[in-house]
């Protein structure tokens, strides 16, 4: 358990003995320091743990392990090992070019103003299909928006790799376009290749030297 | 209810309510997924716009017993 949210269930604990306190022997607010513990049990604390169990539970959100908790997106964790370098996600899985560990969050967030704002809103919307409403089958998920170069550029953009890439750098036309998101990174031709789910029979999968998962990130 | 006329009446069921909601929320940190996620928004909501307004309401409300 992470360090934080042993502090909050320690805040949780006093808490609860607080108000506890209260429960049992209601008459303790008569004196003014009773009605400060009672102001700190019932109020201030209380809300400081939704405030802190919140943030917790938001950090936790943007985990590999958090994604891949619903059922339907094991296939998209599976992708994460096909052992083929054309396979985009795969390869910046395993070669740590996104951190393992928060692997979907940063390639699926939206790195523009209120980007994590939205994405967290597009998590709830998952979180209701799946629970509430019918889920699709997992090839046949789509993302609500086409992809965004901005998002590859977050990390890219400025990198002698991309930026002095043979294909990238042919004609100057194409870097516009790709800045311009005219260009999609992963339009047929180019970076193509992503999450693909329906062919995971077909693949052969990368064995991590230690034996972890990705849903263990 | 006459355990309800007074305010350390009322702070009765409001701080089982919160004891309820908090241990919830503690619970919450044993899983990881989005079920975790959910239980915790329900406690969180449960405090946040039941528990606490409630005890507020306590400190505003003037305590029956003390009317003539």
């Amino acid at each position: 358990m992470h360090f934080t949210a042993l502090l909050l269930i320690l805040l949780i604990a006093l808490t609860v003995a607080l108000i506890a306190v209260f429960v049992v022997r209601p008459q303790t607010t008569a004196t003014m320091a009773g009605k400060i513990a009672a102001f700190l049990g019932f109020f201030a604390f209380p809300l400081l743990c939704v405030g802190m169990g919140f943030s917790s539970h938001m950090d936790n959100s943007k985990s590999t392990r958090f994604c891949l908790s619903c059922h339907i997106m094991e296939p998209y964790g599976k992708s994460l090992r096909i052992d083929d370098p054309g396979h985009l996600p795969a390869s910046h899985f395993q070669n740590h070019r996104v951190p393992p560990e928060q692997a979907c969050y940063t390639c699926h967030t939206n790195y523009a103003m209120f980007g994590g704002l939205k994405a967290k809103l597009g998590g709830l919307r998952h979180m209701y299909v799946y629970y509430l409403g019918t889920p699709p089958k997992p090839e046949e998920i789509k993302l609500y928006e086409p992809y965004n170069n901005r998002e590859c550029l977050h990390c890219h953009a400025g990198a002698r790799s991309f930026e002095e890439g043979v294909v990238h750098s042919a004609d100057p036309a194409i870097m516009a376009d790709i800045r311009s998101n005219k260009l999609s990174c992963v339009s047929s031709g180019c970076h193509e290749t992503v999450h693909d789910v329906a062919k995971l029979g077909e693949q052969k999968f990368w064995k991590e030297l230690t034996d972890a998962n990705p849903s263990d990130h | 209810m006459p355990i309800l006329r007074t305010t350390e009446g009322r702070l009765k069921p409001i701080g089982i309510l919160l004891i309820c909601a908090l241990i919830v929320e503690a619970l919450s940190f044993l899983g990881h997924g989005a079920i975790a996620f959910m239980v915790f928004s329900v406690a969180a909501a449960l405090l946040v716009c039941v528990g606490v307004p409630a005890y507020l309401l306590t400190l505003v409300r003037k305590d029956q017993e003390s009317q003539p």
